[in-house]
């Protein structure tokens, strides 16, 4: 999985050397700075992914499994599961992330053109996709230590993957309508 | 939609190559979704997904961006500067300077205001008269703030052709100056290209700076 993410770290690096070299770091636009933000959340995702390959989560394995585990393992489990809730949080904050990047990038090829009240709109659109899918990671499952509860078994609702399955839904939603938005844009022909 | 541009077979193509990562998300997410309803949901398939997708994504968010890359003076020394060897030759027609690629003379959201060398700034329409039109990188500047823009700015310098005028409400002029500065006063409007007209500024002033902003 970290061989995944080093050619995605080496795009943002490229995108921010790429983006001083033309307009330098004092002229950074908002989604530069959320750049940075998009590698943080990659990396920590990267990390968390990685550990809980080697750790386990509690989605992974039955009760009769886990029953004939040592306590040991278990433990290692429940920290797996906490880090996949983790991962949850910063896939979807990074997936987000990128879709502010997007905006932004919109925001600046329609300047002064009417279809950036459209662009305004999509921003509203994805800010409240956002805390839509926020909340349902936040929600899904209550309390919320049940997330990363292994024994008993806490249920389909908290069994990390399960509770979350709105969020890259709401993603597939959002995205279509991005992806369109980019081949619309008219302004778009001049940067081809 | 991709069919519609007006542009080119091949970069059609290079179009629908960029747009492709978008579309590898959008399935990316479904195939997680679906991992995630299965009878026994295995978190490493899920994340393995995520990972892809996010990797997609980020490449999808970042290609344009990365095309300055391709020019040449990205990899000069000093200070960079628009490739204008690919450009069309303007300057024939339209006077002293070309239109570097990459921007716009902004005929969807010219700013024109009249401009008046001996009194600056000065709205009102004298004999040397100006034309002053906002040249703008959409690609690369920030929107939000039009007064930083004005130190990148690239100074644009065009002079309409010599010749008899039909209509010409500045009699004895030598002709119409086109230069990019971020001032501006006068906003046209996107759809019709169809601006609060400056005093002494005539339609067939606004119609060559439209054909000179399509001719990029």
């Amino acid at each position: 999985m970290l061989t995944l993410s080093t050619p995605g770290a080496a795009v943002l690096l490229t995108r921010l050397a790429v983006r001083a070299r033309t307009v330098g770091f004092r002229n950074f636009c908002g989604d530069d700075y959320i750049t940075v933000l998009v590698l943080l959340c990659y990396i920590g995702d990267a990390v968390t992914v990685d550990r809980t390959y080697f750790l386990g989560t509690n989605v992974d394995f039955s009760q009769e499994q886990l029953k004939a585990m040592t306590p040991k393992e278990v433990h290692n489990i429940v920290i797996g599961s906490k880090l996949e809730l983790l991962a949850w949080y910063s896939y979807t904050l990074l997936i987000w992330a990128l879709k502010c990047c997007m905006l932004f990038f919109f925001g600046r090829l329609t300047s002064g053109l009417s279809i950036q009240t459209y662009v305004r709109w999509l921003t509203v659109g994805i800010v409240a996709s956002y805390i839509a899918v926020f909340l349902t990671i936040s929600c899904g499952c209550f309390p919320i230590q049940k997330n990363w509860q292994v024994i008993p078994d806490p249920g389909f609702q908290c069994t990390v993957s399960s509770g979350q399955f709105k969020s890259p839904q709401c993603n597939a939603d959002t995205d279509p309508v991005q992806t369109t938005d980019f081949v619309r844009d008219s302004a778009y022909q001049h940067l081809y | 939609m991709l069919w519609n541009l007006e542009v080119s077979r091949g970069r059609k193509f290079s179009l629908s190559l960029l747009l492709f990562p978008g579309v590898f998300v959008i399935a990316a997410a479904v195939v997680r979704v679906v991992m995630s309803l299965q009878a026994s949901p295995s978190a490493v398939n899920i994340n393995r997904w995520g990972v892809r997708e996010t990797l997609a994504g980020i490449i999808a968010v970042n290609i344009p961006i990365l095309r300055p890359m391709l020019r040449r003076s990205f990899w000069r020394r000093g200070a960079m500067t628009t490739d204008r060897s690919k450009t069309p030759d303007a300057s024939a027609t339209f006077g002293s300077r070309r239109t570097p690629r990459g921007w716009t003379l902004s005929s969807n959201s010219a700013h024109v205001r009249s401009y008046d060398p001996e009194r600056q700034g000065n709205v009102a329409f004298r004999d040397k008269s100006r034309v002053v039109i906002e040249m703008t990188d959409h690609t690369s500047e920030c929107s939000s703030n039009p007064s930083q823009r004005r130190s990148d700015s690239e100074e644009f310098i065009i002079q309409r052709p010599q010749g008899p005028s039909r209509h010409d409400p500045i009699a004895g002029n030598n002709g119409v100056l086109v230069e990019t500065t971020f001032g501006n006063t006068v906003e046209y409007q996107h759809e019709d290209f169809r601006p609060v007209v400056p005093r002494g500024l005539g339609q067939e002033d606004l119609n060559y700076v439209r054909s000179v902003s399509h001719n990029n």
